[in-house]
């Protein structure tokens, strides 16, 4: 069903490894193949010597030949803080250099040129543009993009800004299990209560639902943002590097071309212990000795002590599960259907291990690379359509919820929680502060996002000052603040002031964020 | 930045004395509405009951019948609940004395002159969307249009109950039932057309939404449930509001183990903060009763003894 201007709005899945664009064109989803016929695109940006910027599945050659250049895993970065730990994590684990730049924000460093890390998921996300637009013979600039249940506030805005540095108008920041949920009711009348077991290249999270019909309720959400494929892959790089150690004598651990191969070659046999019970690992030349031999790496894996390696991964995954149905006071045997979503999910180990959790075996009937995509265009197509109509009777209505509590930090660090995680959203909370000393004219107010009690152990959003307050004695002045959580999950601080009712003039830093300057600047470069 | 016109024309009564701060009003207005300006109090009210008003303008100082009785014979009357009513005025006023007079005499707003066209403008438009009834917008079904009606109008004064469309007594399962029905007509995702047309309306039907989902948080868990219960039966609160003594007295009833321990601690706690210690000491004696083996509950009943010795002594 088209709307009145014929405009369609895209869902894209961007991805740690991958990208997938989709789109509903008159009540049927299309997932978007590019000019080779693949509906997957890679998410590289590979910045070649002449100058030129190769996107997508033409970077996958430089990837592997000239890792330095080329920028992968940007979702690993994107709204982290210079200084955190996963920042200091990628810096020893990407093979491309990452810079402090302004504002606690990480810049990625190729060829002499700056980027801020929306920059380059901009390029990816304009790639994913022109290909559905291509498709649709019609310039596309309505989207639907899609962010990890965990995603903390910042690292959403960023997603938001990338969007719009791609050329995009960004309709909704979605979920992405709760697309794979809406990917999977469209169509089928269910009412049951749902989990999506999403574990993808860079991150798993779980969700809990209940659909009724059209409606498409979150109950709780919880997720592991350092836990994904990727891992799987890193730990079959470690074993060949050991392998290659004990083969011949001396060690290649430091040469990031070397493990950037390693790792390919580790997604590619996990990929193939999924389908076989056995698999070869054939590198060739892999490495030059110390006196001049070039070095293959060959050996044959089984699946069977492959997959005891990574059992403890996967456990991991269960003690995140173990949270969400805590967090909504659900068992696991209340479950009555369990998703699985991300191409992590094709392991038969994980099929097992989840079969073994939730007390039955998982859906499997849907594309799990696509699925998030799929849903993505769904809820694209339900924002513009008119749900009191005929025709949009049946559209679906997510009530998603905000995946950690948003809080401040009070007297003696500790950690005041405005909002619960897992409230739906949009929601808002208003809490009154006043002036401890007299003639104060400004309030400071650290926000964090998390769960601890100790605030500097919770993610720190940024800070807002309340300025220009009227100058009384202390206790005097009462600011009423309202934290708003909208449905993206992206916060909104208003204040008043409480006596007058005038609006409070506020200023907000956003840690890891970028300037309005800076932003200009960024969008002038990306135009 | 105004919402579109709705089918008819909107009529707007301008009731002021001052010659200019009047005329100044009819050129603001007249685009949007169909003006009908006063500067006595008395002609102003005879209009009214003969014509119906969309919007009101009311000064203070107005001559013949006061502002502030015009406001409230104006909501009094027939179709008063969808009318919107702005009190103004060119002399200074306290604000918290403007927030009561608002409040005792019906008005909607309060816009102290001089003011900005713009903050005209919103003030207007913002009291719009909070009376005008969603049926005139032409956009939504009437079935629709007349459930968001009085949501949209009164949220901030309903209980969450009602809000929810449950009763008091609801069990979960009914809770959630009313939670889906009130989202499919009032989660802002539904009103893509109401957000690119009439913005202000827009801004209304999302802070409803706000207050559903706070109603859902707070009845879906059984502690928040009961301290709102007692809110609001105790004192007509229609809000949970967050208290810092609220945490403490949370994680007293946390260390319960059976149902009537903690609502006899919650209680107590309750009786305490009203001053009535006596009565705490009652309700933490049923406490104790229910739960002997708690050395939580045994602690705090000691507490309350004891300050209960102490005033008895005179000592405080």
């Amino acid at each position: 069903m088209a709307n009145e201007d014929s405009e369609y709005v895209i869902g894209i899945d961007l991805g740690t490894t991958n990208t997938c664009v989709a789109v509903v064109v008159d009540g049927e989803v299309h997932v978007i193949p590019d000019e080779e016929g693949e509906t997957l695109q890679a998410s590289l940006v590979a910045f070649l010597e002449d100058g030129s910027v190769v996107v997508g599945n033409g970077a996958r050659k430089e990837a592997v030949t000239d890792p330095v250049n080329t920028i992968s895993s940007a979702k690993r970065l994107i709204g982290q803080a210079w200084g955190n730990s996963t920042i200091k994590q990628a810096r020893q684990h990407l093979p491309y250099k990452i810079a402090k730049g302004p504002n606690q924000a990480p810049l990625l460093d190729v060829r002499g040129r700056k980027f801020a890390v929306p920059e380059i998921s901009g390029m990816v996300l304009r790639r994913a543009k022109d290909i559905a637009s291509r498709y649709l013979g019609q310039s596309v600039t309505k989207a639907v993009i899609t962010v990890p249940a965990n995603f903390n506030d910042t690292q959403r805005q960023m997603t938001r800004l990338a969007g719009e540095l791609a050329g995009l108008e960004v309709l909704r920041i979605i979920n992405e299990p709760t697309a794979a949920a809406l990917a999977y009711g469209y169509g089928r009348d269910v009412r049951a209560r749902l989990v999506i077991y999403d574990f993808g290249g860079g991150t798993f999270d779980i969700t809990l639902l209940d659909v009724r019909h059209n409606v498409f309720e979150v109950l709780s959400t919880a997720g592991d943002s350092y836990l994904g494929g990727d891992d799987f892959d890193t730990r079959l790089a470690q074993y060949m590097l050991r392998g290659f150690e004990k083969q011949y004598g001396f060690k290649i651990d430091h040469d990031p071309v070397v493990r950037g191969r390693l790792k390919q070659v580790g997604e590619k046999i996990k990929r193939q212990l999924s389908n076989k019970e056995r698999a070869i690992v054939n590198v060739r030349d892999l490495a030059v000795a110390p006196d001049g031999r070039h070095c293959d790496l060959r050996f044959q894996v089984d699946r069977a002590g492959v997959h005891k390696r990574f059992a403890d991964i996967v456990q991991r995954t269960f003690l995140v599960c173990d949270e969400a149905l805590a967090n909504a006071h659900v068992s696991a045997a209340d479950v009555q259907g369990v998703v699985l979503v991300g191409g992590s999910t094709r392991m038969p180990l994980v099929r097992e291990m989840v079969e073994q959790y939730f007390t039955q075996p998982p859906l499997t009937d849907i594309n799990p690379d696509e699925v998030v995509a799929v849903g993505a265009a769904i809820q694209g197509a339900a924002l513009v359509a008119d749900p009191f109509s005929p025709a949009g009777a049946h559209q679906p209505l997510l009530l998603d919820v905000t995946p950690r509590s948003l809080g401040v930090e009070v007297v003696g660090g500790f950690y005041d929680v405005l909002i619960d995680r897992n409230t739906a959203v949009p929601c808002e909370q208003t809490r009154v502060f006043a002036t401890s000393q007299d003639g104060q004219t400004t309030v400071r107010l650290q926000i964090f996002q998390g769960e601890s009690r100790v605030a500097s152990d919770n993610v720190k959003l940024g800070e807002i000052e309340l300025y220009n307050l009227r100058p009384m004695p202390r206790g005097m002045v009462e600011i009423e603040v309202t934290f708003a959580i909208d449905a993206d999950g992206i916060v909104d601080v208003t204040a008043k002031d409480r006596e007058t009712g005038i609006a409070q003039q506020t200023r907000v830093m956003v840690t890891a964020g970028f300037s309005d300057e800076a932003v200009r600047v960024m969008r002038r470069r990306n135009q | 930045m105004a919402d579109v016109d709705p089918p008819s024309r909107r009529q707007a009564l301008v009731a002021v004395t001052a010659n200019p701060v009047r005329q100044a009003f009819v050129r603001l207005l007249q685009d949007a509405f169909e003006v009908h300006a006063f500067e006595d109090g008395d002609a102003a009210w005879e209009h009214a009951t003969q014509q119906p008003v969309d919007l009101a303008l009311i000064s203070r100082e107005l001559r013949g019948v006061a502002g502030t009785v015009l406001c409230g014979l104006l909501r009094q009357s027939k179709k008063g609940d969808t009318l919107g009513i702005i009190l103004t005025s060119t002399r200074y006023q306290d604000p918290l004395t403007a927030a009561s007079d608002l409040s005792a005499h019906g008005a909607d707003a309060w816009l102290p002159l001089p003011a900005a066209p713009e903050l005209v403008g919103t003030r207007v438009w913002e009291v719009l969307a909070r009376r005008e009834p969603l049926t005139r917008l032409g956009l939504l079904p009437d079935a629709v249009a007349e459930a968001l009606t009085p949501v949209v109008r009164d949220f901030e004064h309903m209980s969450y109950f009602a809000l929810l469309g449950v009763g008091e007594d609801a069990d979960s399962a009914a809770i959630q039932q009313g939670f889906h029905a009130r989202s499919l007509i009032l989660h802002p995702d539904r009103h893509g057309r109401l957000k690119a047309t009439y913005p202000f309306v827009f801004a209304r039907v999302t802070a409803a939404y706000r207050r559903l989902s706070e109603a859902y948080k707070t009845l879906t868990d059984a502690q928040t449930r009961r301290e709102y219960l007692l809110a609001y039966r105790r004192h007509g609160a229609v809000r949970l509001e967050h208290d810092g003594r609220d945490d403490r007295a949370r994680q007293e009833v946390q260390r319960c183990t059976t149902d009537a321990g903690r609502a006899a601690v919650l209680e107590a706690l309750e009786m305490r903060s009203l001053g009535d210690l006596e009565a705490g000491l009652e309700a933490m004696d049923v406490a104790f009763a229910a739960e002997p083996d708690n050395p939580d509950v045994h602690r705090l009943r000691g507490a309350f003894a004891k300050l209960v010795s102490v005033i008895e002594q005179g000592a405080l």
